[in-house]
């Protein structure tokens, strides 16, 4: 059984009484227990609202999402969710950021700083665990969201452009973080991007959605090893630049067809 | 040398405060100006000599450790040592202004001292009635605001209908609620709350309703319940929002409570105004006002506290 399956998804809005606007036709992916699964597409094609209705923050229009066998109806903290910008709470500490999940899970006090505490130490954040989200960097904020969302153990991480905000050096490293993470505790995790190189890098299948109405136009497998932040001479490697060179051939491709799309309208 | 930099206007203040003490005591006073005693005015002048000595000693310090701009002081001072120089002088000692209707601060201080029986009932009285219609303000609009705003129906019923009704000037309810109610105090206290309740009530809804989306999406995925999203999340966020809305009232309260109070009540700061008012006593119509602008600054500066203290996370963000 598939851990997420998502069959013939159909999104739209509506944005007058006679028209809708077609976001999502047709989109169907499978992503296995454990799986790190990249979804890659042009901007604005409505790669975030796929992730917001596997959430459950939203209703499709037509198709079904499966997670684990059953339709999913509405948020639940299995399924955690890490967005751009972090979204931390900005008048709460650390600690108390990264308690919100279990507090409200109805774990006991004790509990639930424990294992934040956990958390934070897991991701270097301990000395900064009493300071405002305000007063760190975006790096820190990044590694405190993620906190946030791991310490409730949702059996599937869904990631929209997480690291989307960061430096490229901060970002290499927090992903390389992250990547450590996934190995570490196996999740399920569905990574949504416009970074391609970080998606080859980072995941075990790629999927490349079409210009919006968004569909998947290819499935690219990444038989690269598993612990690949080992790997020094990664970039190097020729399997590993024919990964990169495919899925951004692919997505130029779609990107131009979008731009056209636009320019016609 | 950055100490240095700004000396020039610390000693200009400190040397006009001085200069207005002696010149008061050297030149005359105009006719119809005279005074028996020139201690009030005296002792004020002092004060705020003594207060820009004892910055000016110790401002490098204070500079230091506690955030106080001294530059700043200074510059208000200055404004207050102008202002006194200035109306001592054109009204005091060369009367070129009608003696009735415009007081020399000598004479406008010395009614703090004479009638301060009158002025310490007034501002307690008037100062009973803000707070009861302020709270009373406050309890009901900020609940019913984050319900309000929470509620997409109620929102879309009630935002629109509350834009019309609130931007109505208190002043038109005033006529009813002196018949209505049974005393006048009442009348002030719920003219107050009107007041109060509208730009508080607005903004703590549009604060609510503008939340960050997504911030409650996030907290829906932690598993956040609806009373736990509402309590930890909305009314947090609202907050700023909220804050405006509520120095707003807080201002136009004080505004319409000394209204009401000149229409009919029998006591307080506004019926003092009025009173002498009617019996042409422009010294104590002038001091009066000063009591009411350190009555209001006493407010804003109470709710400035109040708001650094809540949101105080925003200083770091942003």
């Amino acid at each position: 059984m598939m851990k997420i399956e998502i069959s013939n998804l159909r999104k739209e809005f509506p944005i007058s009484r006679y028209a809708n606007d077609l976001v999502l036709r047709d989109l169907s992916l499978q992503v296995k227990e454990g799986e790190f699964v990249s979804v890659v597409g042009p901007g604005g094609n409505g790669k975030s609202v796929m992730l917001r209705l596997v959430a459950g923050l939203d209703q499709p229009t037509s198709g079904s999402i499966l997670s684990d066998g059953n339709p999913v109806t509405g948020p639940s903290p299995k399924r955690g969710i890490i967005f751009q910008d972090s979204l931390l709470y900005p008048w709460m500490k650390v600690i108390d950021n990264v308690m919100f999940g279990p507090l409200s899970l109805k774990k006991s006090k004790e509990e639930a700083r424990d294992i934040s505490s956990q958390w934070l130490t897991m991701l270097g954040l301990k000395k900064f665990e009493n300071k405002l989200p305000g007063e760190l960097s975006g790096g820190m904020q990044s590694r405190v969201s993620i906190a946030r969302t791991m310490v409730n153990n949702p059996d599937v991480l869904l990631c929209d452009e997480p690291f989307g905000g960061l430096d490229w050096i901060t970002r290499e490293t927090v992903t390389e973080e992250f990547l450590k993470i996934w190995f570490e505790t196996k999740k399920t995790i569905i990574y949504v991007t416009h970074a391609l190189e970080e998606a080859v890098y980072l995941s075990q299948k790629v999927y490349i959605l079409s210009a919006k109405p968004a569909t998947v136009v290819k499935v690219v497998e990444i038989n690269l090893p598993a612990r690949r932040w080992e790997e020094k001479e990664l970039h190097f490697r020729e399997d590993y630049a024919r990964y990169v060179e495919l899925v951004r051939n692919c997505y130029r491709e779609e990107a131009s067809k979008g731009e056209q799309k636009a320019g016609g309208e | 040398m950055e100490k240095k930099k700004g000396s020039g206007t610390y000693f200009l203040v400190m040397a006009i405060f001085l200069a207005t003490i002696v010149i008061n005591f050297l030149i005359p006073d105009a006719r119809g100006q005279e005074v028996k005693s020139k201690a009030v005015f005296t002792f004020m002048l002092s004060l705020g000599f003594t207060v820009c000595l004892f910055y000016y000693i110790v401002g490098y310090w204070l500079k230091r450790f506690f955030w106080v701009n001294v530059r700043t002081f200074f510059d208000v001072m200055m404004v207050f040592a102008v202002l006194f120089l200035v109306w001592m002088l054109i009204i005091g000692k060369l009367g070129l202004l009608d003696p009735i209707h415009w007081p020399s601060p000598d004479r406008t201080f010395n009614v703090l001292v004479t009638d301060r029986g009158q002025f310490g009932r007034g501002i307690a009285s008037s100062m009973f009635r803000l707070a009861r219609g302020i709270s009373l303000g406050l309890v009901l609009a900020l609940p019913l605001g984050l319900i309000v705003g929470w509620y997409d129906r109620l929102y879309r019923m009630v935002y629109p209908l509350a834009k019309f009704i609130g931007p109505i000037p208190a002043v038109v309810y005033i006529p009813y609620a002196l018949i209505v109610f049974p005393n006048v105090d009442q009348v002030t206290v719920f003219i107050v709350f009107i007041s109060v309740f509208w730009p508080a009530f607005i903004n703590m809804v549009y604060g609510v309703a503008n939340v960050d989306r997504r911030l409650i999406d996030a907290s829906r995925t932690l598993g956040g319940s609806d009373w736990r999203i509402v309590s930890k999340v909305v009314l947090p966020a609202a907050m700023p929002t909220a804050f405006a809305g509520i120095l707003l009232g807080l201002i136009m309260g004080i505004v319409m409570l000394t209204v009401a109070e000149t229409i009919g009540a029998a006591s307080g700061i506004g019926y003092y105004l009025m009173y002498y008012k009617d019996v042409a006593a422009y010294d104590r119509i002038v001091a009066d006002i000063f009591v009411i602008a350190a009555c209001v600054y006493f407010w804003t500066y109470f709710f400035d506290k109040v708001q650094d203290r809540t949101l105080r996370w925003q200083r770091g963000s942003k």
